[in-house]
Order: C-alpha cells, then sequence, then structure tokens
C-alpha cells in the first residue's frame, strides 16, 4: 500500500497554500472592490504566510484518522482560516508593525475584507490539497493502515523475548520512539500475559495485596505491539527465526530483525535434585499463590494433628536465601502465619517457627552492614529465626538438611540463587560462568549486530563501576531504555549509546511497618522507611488502575485481617486443547 | 430503483446513492423554500428582502431554493446524519451561502463588485438570519424528515430502538432544559423579561411570563434531547450542541416567533438584534447549560445500564479516563495559559483578574489566571478527552471551546465575581471582545496540548459500546457554525449600527 510520509504531506501542503493564495489573490483582485494593498501589508508577506499555513495544515489533516472528504476539506478549511486570521492578521503582523494589538470590534471590523480573503484563500487551499488527494499525489498518511492488513507494508521486525520488567519496558520505549511507522512491527513474547511487579510478590504471599492487583496486563500497555503469550524454545540467528511454543502442542515461528534477548533467569539449585523437588520456588504470581495456600492447608492441618511433633514439623517453615526476596518473604509471611493462627484454636504461637537460611554473615548484603544488622534484629524481634553461615544440602519431603543438622519441615522455599534462562546456552550464545549472555556496552550480543540482551538473562558491563550490571530491576528498565533507543538507532543507520546507571538505592521490607532503606546514599529504616517504600513502589505500578486497587489493598489491610481463604490457582503458559479434525 | 440505505447503529443514516441525496435536496429546499416564502408573506414581506439580494419574485426565491437544496444533498456525501447534525448542517450551509451568495455573488449580478466591508455584511444582516438560520435550519431538518422516510420504505429504520432512544433523549433533554431555564430566568428576571413572554398569552404577569418561560424551556429541552440523541457522546461535545441549539432558538423565538406572536413581525434587521442581543448571549449560555445537563443525564443513563454491561465494557474504566483527562488537561493548560498571558499583558487585564482575589498587581493577576487556566484546562480534559483524537479535530474543538469559556468568563463570570452584575449588552461585549482573541488561542493551544499528551494512551482499537461510537465528521458542521457566529457578533457589536 502506497503511503505518504508527514513530510511529504507537508511539503505539498506548503505549495498548496501558495497557489491557494495565488487563486484567491487573483479572484479578489478580479471580483472585489478591495483595495488589496490596504488589506495585505505585503505580497511576500502574503505568500509567506501562506507557505506555512500550508504547511501547518498538511501537517494537521495528515494526522486525521481517514482521509478527510471534500465537505470536511472545505468545512476545516474555513475553520483553520479564521485561526490563520487571528493569529496573523490580529496578532502578529501588528505586532511586527508596531501597532500593538487593536482588537476593538471597530478596527477589527475594519479586517474583514482581509478575512474575507483568507477565506477564500482557505477554501481553495483545501480543494488544492482535496485536488491533489483525488489525482494520487497524496495519499493515506502511515497512521490509517490497520495492523491486520495484508498489504501491510511492513519492512522491519523487531521481537523482544520476555515480558518482565526488561521486555514489557523495551517494548513500551520502542513504540514511542517507533510513533506510528506501520513499517516497524513490534512483537513481545511473554510466557504470561502480565507483567510481573515482582517487589510486591511478597505481599502476595502474606495476603496483603490481591494476585491480580500486581499484575497488570501486557496488552494495557500498548498500543500497538503485538503480545504473544508463549515460550520461546528455539532461536536460530542464521535464519532470523525464534521458535515459540504456545499451548502443548503449537509451535509457531517469527522473523525478526531485530532481537532482543530478556528471559531473565530461573532459580538454581546448583544440581541438587531433591531440593529441586521438594522446594518452593518464588519467581513468579503462581508460585507466591501455591505457597500461600500451601501454608493456609499446612494451619488448617496443624489444627487437627494430634501428634505434637508431626505438629511441630508442619508448624516450621524455612526461607533459603537472605537476599531482598527470601528476606520480604519471610518477613511477610511471618506476619500472615502468626497473624492468622488466632483462627486456630489448637495452634499457639510458639509452636511457629520461621527459619531464615543463609551462608553469609549477614542478611541482604545488598544493604549497608548496619541496616543488614537493624533489619536481622527487627526480624528476630518478631520470631523469625536466622541461620546465617549455613548451606541447604539436601531436602525431603519433611526436611531439610544444612551442613550436618537436620530440620523437620514442611514448608521449604528457595530464593537462594538464580541462573539465567538456558535456553541462552542452548541457542550457544557466549555466556559467562553464570550463564548469562555476554554483550558489550552496546548491549549487542558478542559477535551479532541484530541480537541485544537486557535484564537477569544478560551479563552488561558496567562502564561506572567495571563489573557487569546486577540482576535488578532497577538495572532491568534503564537496561530496557537503552536497547532501545540503540535498537531504534539501528534500524534507522543512527549511532548507539552505551549503557551506563548509578545505583540509586534499594529497599527492603522486613516486617509490619518495618523496612530498610538506602537511597542516593541515604540511609532509613522503620516505619519512615516503610512509607519510602509504599509509596517509591506505588508509584512504580503500572497503570493507575492497579495502584488504585494495591491501594485500597493496603487500606483494607488496616482495617480488617488478612483472609485465610484459598486463592484460586492461576496458569501460566496455557495447555491448549488440540483441534482434531471431525 | 432500489435504494441501499444502512442504519449504522440506533440513530444514524448513510444515504448511498447520490441521485437519492440530490432528489431529497432539492425536495428539502424547496420544502425549506416554501416555508420560508409563507413566513415572510405572512409578515407581507418578499423573499428578496434585501436590496443586496438576488433580483427578482418568489419563483426565482423557489429556484433557488432548489438549487442550494440540490448543493447541500450533494455536498453531504456520504456523511451519516442524524437530526440534530442535519439541522446544524443546514445553518451552517445558510452561513456559508450569506457569504457566497448575498455578500459575492449578488453584487457582482447588480452589477458592483462585492467590497466585502463591515458595511455591507450589515446591510445584508437581515439575509443572514433569514438564510442562515431559518432557511437553512430548516432545509437541514426537511432533509433529515425526508431521509427518514425513505428508510422507512426500504425497511432500514429500527421502529422499537428508535423510540427508545426518543423517549430517553425526550425526558433527559426535558430535566436539562428545566435546569437551563432555571439558569437563563435569573437573568430574565434581572432584565425584566417575564411581562413580555407573558404578553403571548395576552398577561403582564411576570409570574406567568417565567412558567410559560420555563415550559418553553422544557420543550426546547426536550426537542434537543430528541434531535440530537446522536451527538451526546461527551459532556463537551454536548455543550458545543447545546450552544449552537440555543442560538437557533435566539433566532427562531427571539427574532422570528416571538415578535410575529406578539404582532410585531419579524425583527431580522440588525438593529433589532442589537436590542435583542443580550438575549443572545443569554439562549448561549441555555444552550450550554441544556447541552451540558442532558449529556451528564445520558452518561449517567448510559454508564448504570449499558456500559456497566461486560459486553460493552471498554478496555479502561471511566474513572481512569476521567482522572487522566484531568491531569493531562491541566498539564497541557500551561502552554495555553502562557500565551493567553500575552494577551492579558497586551491589553492590561491583569490587574482586572487579581481583583477577583481581592488583589491588585500584575503578578497576582498572573498567578491567579494561571489557577483558573489550570481549572479550566482540566475541565477541558474531563469533558472533551473524547473529541480530540487527532490535531486538526482538536484545533476545531479549541476553538470552540475557547469561545464557550470567553461567554462564560468574561461575559458572566467575571462581573459576578469582581461583585457586580451580568451585562450582557453590546457595550459589554465590545469592552470584552479583545479577550476573545486570547481565549481562542488558548483553547487551541490546550486542545492542540492535550491531543499530543492524551495521544499516548489511545489504544489502538475501537470503543465497544454502540452508545459510545464516535463519527467525527458531524463536528465540522458544529465549527462552521460556531466560527461564524464570532463573525455575527462581530457585526452585531460593531457600532455604530445601520441608519
Amino acid at each position: 500500500m502506497n503511503i505518504t510520509t508527514r513530510t511529504r504531506w507537508v511539503r505539498i501542503g506548503s505549495l498548496a497554500g501558495v497557489l491557494a493564495a495565488l487563486v484567491s489573490l487573483g479572484v479578489s483582485t478580479l471580483v472585489a472592490d478591495v483595495s488589496l494593498p490596504t488589506v495585505i501589508p505585503g505580497i511576500i508577506w502574503y505568500f509567506a504566510v501562506a507557505a506555512l499555513s500550508g504547511a501547518v495544515y498538511g501537517w494537521l489533516v495528515s494526522k486525521a484518522d481517514h482521509l478527510l472528504s471534500l465537505l470536511e476539506n472545505v468545512v476545516f478549511g474555513i475553520v483553520y482560516a479564521v485561526l490563520v486570521w487571528v493569529v496573523f492578521g490580529l496578532v502578529i503582523i501588528p505586532v511586527l508593525a508596531g501597532q500593538g494589538f487593536q482588537w476593538e470590534p471597530m478596527t477589527i471590523s475594519a479586517q474583514i475584507p482581509l478575512l474575507m480573503l483568507f477565506l477564500l484563500q482557505g477554501v481553495c487551499l483545501s480543494l488544492t490539497m482535496q485536488s491533489f488527494a483525488a489525482v494520487g499525489i497524496l495519499r493515506q498518511p502511515a497512521l490509517h493502515i490497520p495492523i491486520e492488513s495484508d498489504e501491510l507494508g511492513i519492512t522491519q521486525r523487531v521481537v523482544i523475548l520476555g515480558g518482565g520488567f526488561a521486555g514489557a519496558t523495551a517494548a513500551q520505549h520502542l513504540e514511542k520512539l517507533f510513533g506510528e511507522d506501520q513499517r516497524v512491527q513490534i512483537t513481545l513474547v511473554s510466557r504470561t500475559n502480565h507483567l510481573l511487579f515482582t517487589p510486591m510478590l511478597a505481599e502476595v504471599t502474606a495476603g496483603g495485596v490481591e494476585a491480580q492487583h500486581i499484575s497488570p496486563p501486557l496488552r494495557a500497555f500498548f498500543r500497538r505491539v503485538h503480545v504473544i503469550q508463549g515460550e520461546p524454545v528455539q532461536i536460530d540467528p542464521t535464519e532470523k527465526v525464534v521458535t515459540v511454543r504456545s499451548g502443548a502442542l503449537e509451535m509457531q515461528q517469527y522473523q525478526y530483525d531485530q532481537l532482543v534477548l530478556a528471559l531473565g533467569a530461573v532459580p538454581n539449585f546448583y544440581g541438587n535434585a531433591n531440593l529441586e523437588r521438594h522446594a518452593f520456588t518464588f519467581k513468579s504470581l503462581s508460585d507466591a499463590i501455591r505457597i500461600r495456600n500451601h501454608v493456609i492447608d499446612i494451619l488448617e492441618r496443624a489444627d487437627t494433628e494430634p501428634d505434637p511433633i508431626r505438629r511441630q514439623t508442619l508448624l516450621t517453615f524455612v526461607v533459603v536465601g537472605a537476599g531482598f526476596a527470601g528476606a520480604e518473604l519471610v518477613g511477610g509471611l511471618n506476619d500472615f502465619v502468626r497473624g492468622s493462627s488466632w483462627y486456630y484454636k489448637k495452634i499457639s504461637n510458639d509452636e511457629i517457627k520461621m527459619l531464615l537460611v543463609h551462608p553469609g554473615e549477614v542478611i541482604l548484603p545488598e544493604l549497608s552492614a548496619d541496616l543488614a544488622r537493624y533489619a536481622e534484629k527487627k526480624m528476630i524481634a518478631r520470631g523469625v529465626s536466622i541461620l546465617g553461615g549455613v548451606r541447604a544440602t539436601d531436602a525431603s519431603a519433611t526436611s531439610i538438611t544444612l551442613g550436618a543438622e537436620k530440620i523437620a519441615t514442611s514448608t521449604l522455599i528457595w530464593t537462594a540463587g538464580s541462573v539465567p534462562s538456558p535456553l541462552l546456552r542452548v541457542c550457544g550464545f557466549e555466556t559467562d560462568k553464570r550463564g548469562a549472555v555476554v554483550t558489550d556496552e552496546y548491549l549487542l550480543v558478542k559477535g551479532y549486530r541484530d541480537i541485544w540482551a537486557v535484564g537477569d538473562c544478560a551479563a552488561i558491563p558496567d562502564l561506572i563501576t567495571g563489573k557487569n550490571a546486577p540482576p535488578t530491576a532497577q538495572y532491568a528498565l534503564r537496561e530496557a531504555k537503552t536497547v532501545a533507543y540503540n535498537v531504534h538507532a539501528a534500524l534507522n543507520k543512527g549511532s548507539f549509546k552505551a549503557f551506563r546507571h548509578r545505583t540509586q538505592g534499594a529497599l527492603a521490607v522486613v516486617g509490619h511497618q518495618t523496612a530498610c532503606a538506602e537511597v542516593f546514599g541515604f540511609k532509613f529504616s522503620g516505619l519512615f522507611a516503610w512509607l519510602l517504600w509504599r509509596g517509591i513502589y506505588l508509584l512504580k505500578l503500572p497503570t493507575l488502575e492497579k495502584k488504585l486497587r494495591v491501594l485500597l489493598d493496603w487500606m483494607i489491610d488496616v482495617f480488617f485481617p488478612r483472609d485465610i481463604a484459598y486463592a484460586p490457582q492461576l496458569d501460566e503458559v496455557v495447555e491448549r486443547t488440540p483441534v482434531t479434525g471431525d | 430503483m432500489t435504494v441501499e440505505i444502512i442504519r449504522t447503529h440506533e440513530t444514524r443514516l448513510i444515504l448511498a446513492p447520490r441521485l437519492v441525496r440530490a432528489g431529497s435536496g432539492i425536495l428539502a429546499g424547496l420544502l425549506a423554500g416554501l416555508i420560508y416564502g409563507a413566513l415572510l408573506s405572512s409578515q407581507h414581506m418578499s423573499p428578496m428582502m434585501s436590496p443586496t439580494d438576488l433580483p427578482g419574485d418568489s419563483l426565482t426565491h423557489l429556484l433557488l431554493s432548489m438549487l442550494l437544496g440540490l448543493s447541500f444533498g450533494l455536498m453531504l456525501d456520504s456523511q451519516a446524519l442524524t437530526s440534530g447534525t442535519s439541522l446544524i448542517w443546514g445553518a451552517a450551509f445558510g452561513v456559508v451561502w450569506w457569504l457566497v451568495g448575498p455578500l459575492t455573488l449578488f453584487p457582482l449580478l447588480h452589477g458592483t463588485r462585492p467590497d466585502w466591508s463591515v458595511v455591507s455584511a450589515q446591510h445584508a444582516f437581515p439575509l443572514l438570519i433569514g438564510l442562515a438560520v431559518v432557511f437553512g435550519a430548516c432545509m437541514g431538518l426537511c432533509y433529515w424528515v425526508i431521509s427518514v422516510l425513505i428508510a422507512r420504505r426500504s425497511g432500514g429504520w429500527r421502529e422499537g430502538v428508535v423510540r427508545q432512544e426518543i423517549g430517553t433523549g425526550a425526558i433527559s433533554g426535558g430535566l436539562a432544559g428545566l435546569i437551563g431555564g432555571w439558569v437563563f430566568g435569573q437573568w430574565m428576571g434581572e432584565a425584566n423579561f417575564y411581562p413580555l413572554i407573558a404578553g403571548l398569552v395576552n398577561s403582564i404577569d411576570p409570574t406567568t411570563g417565567r412558567w410559560l418561560h420555563l415550559g418553553f424551556s422544557v420543550v426546547i429541552g426536550m426537542s434537543y434531547g430528541v434531535l440530537f440523541r446522536g451527538e451526546t457522546r461527551s459532556p463537551g461535545s454536548s455543550i458545543a450542541w447545546g450552544m449552537v441549539y440555543g442560538l437557533v432558538w435566539w433566532v427562531v423565538g427571539m427574532l422570528t416567533f416571538l415578535p410575529v406572536l406578539l404582532g410585531n413581525g419579524v425583527q431580522w434587521s440588525l438593529t433589532a438584534a442589537q436590542a435583542a442581543f443580550p438575549a443572545l448571549i443569554g439562549h448561549l449560555m441555555f444552550g450550554i447549560t441544556l447541552g451540558f445537563t442532558q449529556s451528564v443525564l445520558s452518561q449517567i443513563w448510559r454508564t448504570l445500564f449499558v456500559e456497566s454491561d461486560p459486553l460493552l465494557r471498554q478496555p479502561e474504566g471511566p474513572g481512569t479516563r476521567g482522572l487522566r483527562g484531568l491531569a493531562l488537561g491541566a498539564a497541557a493548560s500551561v502552554g495555553g495559559g502562557l500565551v493567553f498571558t500575552i494577551v492579558m499583558l497586551a491589553t492590561n487585564a491583569l490587574p482586572t483578574i487579581a481583583r477577583i482575589t481581592g488583589m491588585s498587581s500584575i503578578l497576582e493577576g498572573f498567578i491567579v489566571h494561571m489557577g483558573i487556566s489550570t481549572l479550566i484546562g482540566a475541565a477541558y480534559g474531563l469533558l472533551f478527552r473524547q473529541e480530540s483524537a487527532t490535531p486538526h479535530q482538536a484545533v476545531g474543538w479549541g476553538l470552540v471551546y475557547g469561545f464557550i469559556w470567553w461567554l462564560l468568563g468574561p461575559l458572566t463570570l467575571l462581573p459576578l465575581l469582581l461583585g457586580s452584575t451580568i451585562q450582557w449588552s453590546v457595550a459589554s461585549t465590545a469592552q470584552a471582545f479583545p479577550s476573545l482573541v486570547g481565549h481562542f488561542l488558548y483553547g487551541v493551544v490546550l486542545a492542540v496540548g492535550l491531543q499530543i499528551l492524551l495521544a499516548r494512551y489511545s489504544p489502538n482499537r475501537k470503543p465497544r459500546t454502540t452508545a459510545s461510537l464516535t463519527d467525527a465528521s458531524q463536528v465540522y458542521a458544529l465549527w462552521l457554525v460556531v466560527t461564524l457566529l464570532t463573525l455575527m457578533i462581530v457585526l452585531i457589536i460593531a457600532s455604530p449600527p445601520l441608519r
């Protein structure tokens, strides 16, 4: 389908303006008894205004949502002419002539002949543009082309794998950069149809917010990004094709010209099959709900368990890993379990054991030592036991082994490490020892000119620290913005921008109305830090609707106890029933 | 010959064959010409009533009417029509014809060259009123009725749905008319207008006049609700439609039927228009109130009983859209406010604005002005956010909004806030006229700014509710009438009047 670029509309509009000025001047000279020198300050001025107003007219109608009909064009030409008369005839020209604004009705009425000239010019302009459209000099602006049209003149395809922070943000920025240019198709492939706001995931497990309130649908973000729910299973850099599995059977292939890898990371069990089998992971919304339902189930069972040893096993909860995820989870879980225990008459608070296990000396190694110690103190005061300097080496359905010690537990949650998506190794990209794909400072995957990587799956050199950028959401968002800029530059033969970012800070909630925060080097703790955490993350939560819903959840949480009803389990990649013939 | 007329949704028609449109236009023009001629004949006036009019007699007038009707029918192309927009297209067509015919072609036929001056426009003023509003609007309405009759014959008209729409439109319009009439009535009471109205029933009692006025308001409101039921898609557009409908009723009521019923004949001269000028502003304000209220009532109905249906839900809720409109409108108002500040500095209006809050300096006036600008901008974002999908629509709506706030602001609210009374006279309007330029510029900058900001959020999909389907092309008639209304006001208030 032929399209006319906006620049061409503007140029043609300018030409049409000059032609219209010529025609209207000629008609009024021949027809009207108007002394043109008294009406027009100067012929050059007149044609300059006509060219400029024609150009603006062309720009305006090029952004219309349909090619204007004759009537619409003429009417808009008349209305537009009045505006041009106001701007030039009543404002700019008198000011330039040193006369000042003279807008009294009597002085304005003296400008009526000029207005009539402009009206005539406006009609001529609109008719000229209409004629150009009729003979094919002007065609549909790119805006008009429907995305699903078979005649779509797509010339470039950008495919983004992964719908997390990095992938979704990259897609948003790409959409903004490419605007309405329908020649570029942007496709986002995601395992889920929503963006998971991970900072609030622990609150879902703890029952503080509803699961859907922290997961805005991906399709709500975009105007024209094509969202596909599926899992990438193969990348062919030679053919530039990505294979995506949607459901159990469907495999679809997507061509790309530029590919962005934002595949994130998966839990790392360091090769321990028992840990993998018996531990809950904590990466997705399903994980959070699964844990919560399990905990409620445990409480229900413990309430009717007569054997004290078995009851103790049930009421012992172990979280392995004391980074942000583990610390926030154990704090939230502790509040939830202890806060709900009064529903269960046979369970006493003393029986509940909440353990946080980690191999280091202090929890929250990302924070400074004094904040970490503060967090430990607060968590211990609220009933959390912290076992430092130990590693989990084995697990069963009812226990976890920490070196020489075995602890009986029915709830083991693993947050102790993650590894980038295994797809990267399978596809043969160069990876570091963590398994992250190696990129240069422009986020280009090493050895490729059309594959980029961002987020947890990428090893990106941080030009400020000299190390690799840490796999955090803060960095993922900035990397996404840079990669979008660079992809746009790649398709438009522009120059790339290197990734640079200085950490702004970190925040962690460790219990009820208690948090630790380091922001731009300033340290906060306690209630203020908690309010800071809530305020910052509420602002960062996408979409106004979700912000309001979470705010409402928090307000309800102030007045009412946490809900102990089971939450419905969410599915991620939907297993589709195969379609068979008759 | 089979006529294919398709009903797009509840209230609109699309006319396909050009021949049908031409025939309908000719018939509509003839009918309007007959009505127009009959009206003037009853006043012992010729349809060719002005020295600048076309020479000839009633037959010439009818032939010309048919020709105008033919042009009208063909020019509407394949536009979807509602009753209200057809009426306004007719009025707009009439005004454009006034510019082309009496001001340009007729002088040539008289052997003189048109000078396009305000004096010649003032001489042709009666034709503006007669042709534009009475003949033009009448032709538009006749055209729509003919189209409906054709549609009914070919089975493209859903009676049940139409009856329901008319019912809800009449109820909401009637209520809105009552409220608008009460608002307008405040001024009418102060201007001692009620005895004049009471004269229709041979009384001079103001109370009788007040009740009559309220009765008329309800009827006008009901007619608005019925005629414009397809156009009240948002409070913003409804405000504008209501305003031009108020203009129509100023001409039809104040200048035509009221004096005729009082035995004074039609009052279409410039002098009569100047005398009735305060009532023009009052009618415009009535229309604004009517349009806004009717839209709010309709919107409440739609929200509760139509758009709450899950099958008809939009991707974003009204809360999200409304709050976004408010915030972005306020943001866009900064540009408009700054542009208007330049105008206010040039006209030395800032100290006057400062007096609203008891202050007096230019800086204080600037702060008050920017505060007001923000509120007005936020209101635009809330009321008009559905209208400006593209920049050229934003230009049109910006001009309309600027004009509305010129009526509401300097002419109405500012005197009240400064402790004075409403002065809708020619003199006070002339005094406030310079600020109209500033309001236009403010409106355009605000509207285009909002369109640019909102463009980030508009999803690339059509709204699913049939009640909120839009057909942007109808607003061209509205913009044209408002633009030309401004020119009419210039003619009326440019003193001295004709002798």
